[in-house]
């Protein structure tokens, strides 16, 4: 077992493979050479780490990614699991927080099922449909706004 | 290649205002994450959809505009499936695959999901131009709709295009066309041997039936050369205004000596060669001229499946094809001739290694004899009283070669041909008035009664005994139609007689006699309740392995009930509704 303790202060006991899953506390683990010891995560609160450490539970056993090379196999795909589907299924505000524990714990499957999610939330949508969707102000003039149209008229959707 | 500044916005204004920030609370992912995790996000966003996020705010703006400009990784690939198709243009093609500076992987284009108003071929033609050989896509499915434009609606020179794009069409097998193939075949002569080369390797080609006429005078153009020599899949189908074809607008090529005079085949390779397609107006039949077809299929030594739908093939009077008829005796590996919804003065004669012949509401009826005294005395169709001897003079036929006389002579009066002796599958249904039981009769009489295993006659309505006193037959005390198929085609694994009102219980009874019958289909027809169940008796009574019928389809049988159904399953027997009907009686 792994003990670790948030921001806020709160620990969590976890299994050494569940912990492992992120590789920052893979690699203070091997540092330390000693896993009873406990690891201040500083970055994440209770509520956030718990949440990771649930995805981490969940996907303990997959297998190690394999090595990427980068862009040329990145597959443009935004398919998502069905579980980590439901497991994204928080506000807006969770979602933003796990991507960045996820970034910060360096877990990439995580951080990019989050990435998933969020660019899920911007495709297909209209900019005045992402605007609402993230309660973004509108600051265009509507001259400006008529000229980028213009530039843009090719991408547009509709 | 660098991007411009975007024309006309001043980014560091834009920036400057930005820092203002926004009053309201916002969960702004741009705000919330740091920038290098928004890229990642970026990148699960394809290019150019991507750019329409652009308009979100300023921020986003300058954000998405240094992220396409500095992050190559947007740009190598691009999907362009859910745009308006007519924003997809050459110029823009050329525009995003410059910007991406060459490192394109993956396109998709937007394909018959939508109208295609350009000449999609120019749009797959400057993506050749501009993608590296190895990764470029091997096919191309674009629809094809009417040539529409001019050159200024293109805007690129089509020739100008193709000869700069052809050394990267190396690895294109598949090629689906528009119309605006046909004006870049009228260029032919200025194709770069490269674009000879590429088309020597395509193995399938679509086009539209619009502009097989150009198609057909670039093959026999001269010198003769054979262009497509790895060619195996020809298609010419119809487009949605066909029925524009029909009309004489359609010009065909004149023919040159020299294809009678030469042994040249154009197409050596071609296994399949389609025409047409089903036609959404019966009455309006698409246009093609009987000579060039002719020429089409002696240019196909290897043709296996004929297929020509909704095409009326008219002759030219000049040369005696009012009379004359396609001939493909020479096409020895034909497997299956298919003339459905088609028209032409007079049948095509196939070669006996024919499996399959298909005249599905077609204008023509299998080539019969007719009989004196019992004995085949002649073709039926030439009791018309054409002189056919007379007309043949006029031609000018060399010895020799695919047009040799002695081949295209020397069976026409044999009255043994063994012309459908192969067939396996006839299909005469809802064929026009010309059938009757006689032609159907004579027409099995010259298939292999152990050969043939399918026999569809729906929708031939005047099947009955009656007519058939008249003939000097010598069958055996046949008491009804179905009697007489029984006897014909004892093999018969699947068979409809559906839309035939004279069929009935007693000749149900007949058929159900097949050993081999796995398939009825008597939809439409007067047989009822006691029919079926007699049927089912008879059956009860087989050996359990000799019970072979397992589909039975009688819709729209009105003398029986709906709960036969569960007598048939019972049974074993499956009774599908039949999809078919509608359409053959539309």
């Amino acid at each position: 077992m792994v003990k670790l303790i948030s921001s806020d202060g709160e620990t969590f006991s976890v299994e050494k493979d569940v912990a492992e899953r992120s590789i920052l506390i893979k690699n203070m683990i091997e540092d330390v050479g000693d896993s009873s010891t406990e690891i201040p995560i500083p970055n994440v609160t209770a509520n956030v780490l718990k949440k990771v450490l649930e995805w981490c539970e969940h996907h303990k056993s997959d297998p190690a990614p394999v090595s990427e090379d980068d862009n040329d196999s990145r597959k443009k795909s935004t398919d998502i699991d069905e579980w980590d589907q439901k497991f994204m299924q928080v506000d807006q505000e969770m979602l933003f927080e796990i991507i960045l524990a996820a970034n910060y714990l360096d877990i990439k499957a995580l951080l990019e099922v989050g990435c998933k999610t969020v660019a899920n939330m911007i495709k297909g949508k209209s900019p005045e449909e992402i605007r609402r969707q993230f309660n973004i102000q509108m600051d265009f003039t509507p001259e400006e706004e008529a000229q980028i149209r213009r530039e843009n008229e090719w991408a547009e959707d509709r | 290649m660098k991007l411009r500044d975007p024309p006309g916005l001043d980014l560091g204004r834009l920036n400057r205002v930005d820092e203002s920030g926004s009053p309201t609370p916002t969960t702004d992912p741009l705000s919330r994450l740091p920038v290098e995790l928004f890229e990642k996000i970026l990148d699960y966003i394809p290019y150019p959809k991507s750019l329409s996020t652009k308009l979100v705010s300023r921020k986003w703006y300058t954000f998405v505009w240094d992220y396409v400009q500095g992050n190559p990784a947007a740009w190598t690939h691009f999907d362009f499936t859910d745009l308006p198709v007519e924003r997809v243009t050459p110029e823009y093609l050329v525009a995003c695959i410059e910007r991406s500076g060459g490192k394109i992987k993956e396109v998709v284009l937007p394909t018959a999901a939508v109208k295609d108003e350009y000449a999609s071929v120019l749009r797959a033609l400057v993506l050749c131009e501009h993608m590296p050989s190895s990764q470029f896509t091997e096919t191309f499915h674009m629809d094809g709709v009417p040539y529409v434009g001019s050159q200024a609606i293109w805007g690129p020179d089509p020739a100008y295009l193709i000869k700069k794009a052809s050394p990267f069409l190396k690895n294109l097998k598949s090629l689906s066309v528009d119309d605006g193939f046909g004006a870049v075949l009228q260029d032919y002569r200025s194709f770069k041997p490269s674009t000879l080369e590429a088309f020597s390797r395509l193995e399938e080609l679509r086009m539209s039936m619009r502009i097989l006429p150009r198609f057909f005078e670039f093959l026999g153009s001269l010198p003769l050369t054979v262009w497509f020599k790895n060619l195996q899949v020809l298609e010419c189908l119809l487009d949605d205004e066909h029925g524009k074809i029909s009309d004489q607008t359609q010009v065909w090529p004149e023919m040159s000596s020299v294809f009678f005079t030469s042994n040249f085949v154009a197409l050596p390779e071609v296994r399949v060669f389609r025409l047409g397609g089903i036609p959404f107006d019966r009455e309006v039949l698409c246009a093609m001229d009987q000579q060039c077809l002719d020429l089409l299929i002696r240019w196909m030594p290897k043709l296996e499946i004929f297929s020509c739908r909704g095409i009326a093939v008219l002759g030219r009077g000049s040369y005696g094809y009012l009379v004359r008829q396609t001939d493909f005796r020479w096409n020895r590996y034909l497997k299956e001739f298919d003339f459905s919804y088609s028209d032409t003065t007079r049948m095509p004669v196939i070669h006996p290694s024919c499996k399959k012949l298909i005249l599905r509401e077609s204008g023509v009826v299998p080539r019969t004899l007719y009989y004196m005294f019992g004995q085949p005395a002649g073709y039926a169709e030439e009791s018309n009283g054409y002189d056919e001897d007379n007309v043949m003079r006029r031609i000018h036929m060399p010895s020799g070669g695919p047009f040799s006389t002695d081949l295209l002579d020397a069976e026409s009066n044999d009255l043994t041909s063994p012309e459908y002796e192969n067939l396996s599958v006839l299909d005469l249904s809802g064929a026009r008035s010309k059938i009757d039981s006689i032609t159907v009769v004579d027409s099995l009489a010259r298939c292999d009664e152990k050969e043939l295993k399918e026999l569809y006659l729906t929708r031939c309505r005047n099947l009955d005994y009656q007519s058939l006193i008249s003939r000097d037959y010598l069958f055996s005390d046949p008491k009804t139609f179905a009697n007489l198929i029984t006897v014909l085609c004892p093999c018969l694994r699947r068979i409809s007689v559906g839309g035939n009102a004279t069929f009935d219980d007693s000749c149900l009874e007949y058929i159900s006699q097949l050993a081999d019958l796995e398939y009825l289909d008597v939809s439409y027809t007067a047989i009822t309740n006691n029919g079926i169940m007699g049927l089912l008796t008879w059956r009860a009574n087989l050996k359990p392995e000799c019970r072979r019928l397992s589909t039975f389809v009688f819709d729209e049988c009105k003398w029986v009930s709906p709960e036969i159904v569960e007598e048939l399953e019972e049974a074993g027997i499956s009774t599908v509704a039949n999809t078919e009907m509608p359409r053959l009686f539309a």
